[in-house]
């Protein structure tokens, strides 16, 4: 496809220019490592020396958090400078130009600004995950590893999906990145552990209201058979194509924002 | 004084920003308790001592304001400093004044609602505070506070060498999380990582006054471990000093 | 046939009002609506150069928004190439080029040539056309030695050239410029003005300025909106002629320290500069004779001529006579 053309050539060119800051490139990437780094060896002290976590030993945490932290890294190497911060590009008049190119706007978005430092997040997550992985050989087979991809896509959508419906709120309201910061990253984090330890009503509220537990629990509580009803088993078998679902409506709503823009601005 | 006074003010009018950062610390909070909760729930008093500590711990943590580096390494990158330079403790004392000021602020906009919210647990469990050592608690904290804002000095001071420090910023915002005992107690640690954490200054900012709070120690052990903290403050005032010298010294031959 | 039409274009906008009480704030939101622009219409054809002009804040800017798709009329029919600008936004986009002055086209990391190389993608450029423009382009604004240089480093003179040449590269029918030459030096300014005067006839131009040479030099039709109406829409030598009613003297006198000027009458604008006197004046009121005899009673006078109406006096009293009158 064209568009994958052009982000490929804007990325070659993107790392060429950063090449000049290589020093800064990777302390950043350092410091990205470094913060999930210690996530994981939390996981692992505190099962270490205390007990599972709701029956979720450490390499299955491992698990859980990586596929939460390999899916944000991902869609926010795509869309996190760019969406994340859309108020910013309103203000500084950005948006305008990119009205004026013949090419979808989310695409431009894509191709503003690549989110290098994620990287880090990925690196260190393919690292725990082969961690967590290695001493579950025994339970693998194609079907499950087919999944497992399925689910990751699913997840990123998910996740894409978050950072779009949070940037489109700049279209209405300067105070998206507040809001965002509550739904997607305050109550997000409560999928750092297993549903199991949280009441009733806050294990329907991440389901049903803000999905953030298909992004990573049901497929790993599917993949462990940790799914504790065949509720839980059919949502983990669901959750690639509610991803995607979420990602399109999150992306009708980004244009209902533009709209928004275009008879609200001046 | 009067630095306080404006920072204060004007973290205070963004009322709708507060409510969102006040929101975000309770789901936090609520989120740690859960999590003893469970890993407590055949002993309930462990859980009730881990509730105390993750809300304890969290109100100690709006004593720690941390954009004093960001403000130090602003000044020296735009060179704002130069006009500071014939007085430099001056200097550092005026971003300090700032930060203080923000941090008040914060405290009371922020503090009194999460201390409103979680109030109940800590009045339930407040048999688990040891009241004879709160006062002691209360000086570690001031002190933990000085260490912190030196540690956090130090690094916007980088900035004359390193110009961009948002990286180190961001590490050592984590490292000390992670080692200071503010999320996971310290005595859950493994023999090997508490050992090198002893030698490190990051427990007094958190684990040191959580332990003087809830668990009884013994004189000696406290005594010891107020010389630690004090020689670590000086150690570090010593560094500050030093690194504000070769600093200024390099501005000066560089012309600022 | 037009290219651009307007047709009775309006453009309002809600503009919430703070009430000094937080919580009547959070329960009702009271608003106001500005109308922006109220039923401005005007035909453009095809190669035409047309200055939009205006005091600051009175709709040029909402108006060209309008013009490229950005915003939607709140009420009226607009067609860029017969079709609606904002529903068919894509198609339109990849024949109109169009530079903010304060907004940047380009990617703020890399260096010029890979912006272009990006957008010669992205607007689908066959390779030819790009060499040939980049070339002719590069060549008539200098901007050679500074095409590989990251947009950063560069200066504010260098980067507009270098953001004319991104909407250039498309050869684009129509052009629409906001502003451009805001904060740049003489020397930039002609260059941009030669190039824009080359493009007249192939190229639609629609410019906006402050400064009323950039209009002068590069436009045959100037539109003068103020206060979201349209006041004048017809050639410049036209609005000259007929708002000409102002002449200019320059009188040069012999070197005094205090030069007082009271004693023109008030409708006589005057101004002291390097050892002349500028008047600005009606002709139909006061004669130049006149004025040459008071300046005669009061100083030495060495020199004396007669200017053409300077675009700026005109415009200004075109700003002035609205207020008392209607269109034109």
């Amino acid at each position: 496809m064209e568009f994958i053309k052009i982000y490929i050539f804007y990325i070659k060119k993107f790392f060429q220019a950063r090449a000049e800051y290589r020093l800064n490139f990777w302390i950043g990437i350092l410091a990205n490592f470094i913060t999930y780094f210690l996530a994981y060896i939390s996981y692992w002290i505190i099962t270490g020396q205390l007990s599972d976590i709701a029956g979720w030993d450490f390499s299955e945490l491992c698990l859980l958090y990586g596929m939460s932290l390999l899916t944000y890294a991902i869609a926010g190497t795509l869309l996190w400078y760019s969406v994340y911060n859309l108020s910013g590009m309103i203000i500084r008049g950005t948006l305008d130009i990119f009205l004026t190119r013949p090419m979808g706007i989310l695409r431009q978005l894509i191709c503003n600004r690549f989110g290098d430092t994620f990287l880090a997040q990925i690196f260190v997550t393919v690292i725990f995950i082969a961690i967590a992985t290695a001493g579950r050989l025994d339970g693998m087979n194609a079907w499950k590893v087919f999944y497992f991809i399925l689910a990751v896509i699913g997840g990123t959508c998910i996740q894409a999906g978050g950072m779009i419906a949070i940037g489109a709120l700049s279209f209405w309201t300067m105070k998206s990145e507040e809001v965002g910061d509550i739904f997607y990253y305050k109550l997000r984090n409560i999928t750092k552990y297993p549903l199991g330890i949280f009441p009733l009503a806050v294990q329907k509220m991440l389901t049903f209201i803000l999905p953030w537990a298909f992004i990573n629990y049901y497929p790993s509580a599917l993949l462990f058979n940790k799914a504790e009803s065949h509720f839980e088993v059919i949502c983990g078998c669901l959750s690639p194509a509610i991803g995607i679902t979420l990602l399109i409506i999150s992306v009708k709503f980004f244009y209902i924002g533009l709209r928004h823009y275009n008879g609200a601005g001046s | 004084m009067a630095f306080i006074i404006i920072a204060f003010k004007s973290k205070i009018t963004y009322r709708s920003a507060v409510l969102f950062s006040v929101i975000g610390s309770i789901i936090d909070i609520f989120i740690k308790i859960a999590l003893w909760a469970y890993l407590y729930r055949q002993d309930k008093g462990m859980t009730e001592y881990m509730v105390m500590y993750t809300v304890l711990s969290s109100m100690i943590g709006m004593l720690y304001v941390n954009n004093i580096s960001g403000k130090i390494g602003d000044k020296i990158i735009n060179g704002t400093i130069a006009i500071d330079l014939l007085r430099p403790m001056r200097f550092l004392m005026s971003s300090y004044m700032q930060c203080l000021g923000e941090m008040l602020a914060n405290l009371l906009m922020k503090g009194i609602p999460v201390l409103l919210v979680f109030g109940i647990y800590l009045w339930r469990y407040s048999g688990h505070i040891v009241y004879a050592q709160v006062p002691a608690a209360i000086v570690a904290m001031i002190l933990g506070h000085i260490l912190y804002m030196q540690i956090f000095m130090m690094i916007g001071l980088m900035a004359a060498v390193f110009m961009e420090i948002w990286a180190f910023h961001r590490i050592m915002n984590d490292i000390i999380l992670f080692l200071s005992g503010s999320f996971i107690p310290l005595s859950l640690f493994p023999d090997g990582l508490g050992r090198l954490n002893s030698y490190l200054p990051f427990r007094f900012l958190f684990s040191f006054p959580l332990e003087l709070l809830l668990g009884k120690t013994d004189l000696v052990a406290v005594s010891r471990n107020f010389v630690t903290l004090g020689a670590w403050i000086v150690f570090l005032g010593l560094l500050i000093w030093g690194m504000n010298r070769r600093m200024m010294a390099k501005l000066v031959i560089q012309g600022g | 046939m037009s290219e651009i039409v307007f047709d009775n274009i309006s453009r309002n906008y809600k503009v919430s009002i703070k009430n000094s009480s937080y919580l009547r704030y959070l329960m009702r939101r009271e608003y106001k609506v500005i109308e922006a622009v109220k039923g401005v219409s005007f035909d453009i054809s095809h190669g035409e150069a047309v200055g939009m002009i205006g005091p600051n804040g009175a709709g040029k800017s909402t108006t060209m928004k309008m013009m490229t798709g950005i915003l939607v009329p709140s009420s009226g029919q607009a067609a860029v190439f017969g079709k609606d600008p904002f529903m068919h936004r894509k198609e339109i986009c990849r024949e109109i080029g169009v530079l903010f002055g304060q907004k940047s086209q380009l990617w703020w990391d890399l260096p010029a040539e890979d912006t272009f190389e990006l957008l010669k993608k992205i607007y689908r450029i066959p390779d030819k056309t790009y060499e040939k423009n980049i070339r002719k382009y590069a060549e008539v604004l200098d901007t050679h030695r500074f095409l590989g240089q990251p947009v950063r480093q560069l200066s504010l003179g260098q980067r507009m050239r270098l953001e004319l040449m991104a909407c250039l590269l498309h050869d684009p029918k129509i052009l629409f410029l906001d502003e451009p030459t805001l904060g740049l030096d003489v020397v930039v300014k002609r260059q941009i003005r030669d190039l824009l005067q080359g493009l007249k006839g192939s190229t639609t131009i629609i410019l906006t300025s402050h400064d009323m040479k950039d209009i002068d030099s590069v436009c045959e039709r100037l539109i003068v909106i103020d206060n979201g109406l349209k006041i004048v829409d017809n050639d410049i030598e036209e609005v000259k002629r007929a708002y000409g009613n102002i002449e200019r003297v320059k009188i040069k006198i012999k070197e005094e320290d205090n030069v007082k000027l009271d004693f023109f009458p008030e409708t006589v604008k005057t101004e002291y500069k390097d050892q002349s006197i500028f008047c600005s004046y009606n002709p139909k009121e006061i004669s130049s004779a006149d004025i040459l005899q008071q300046v005669l009673g009061h100083y030495n006078v060495l020199d004396i001529s007669i200017m053409s109406a300077d675009i700026d006096d005109i415009i200004e009293s075109i700003y002035r006579s609205e207020k008392d009158e209607k269109y034109v």
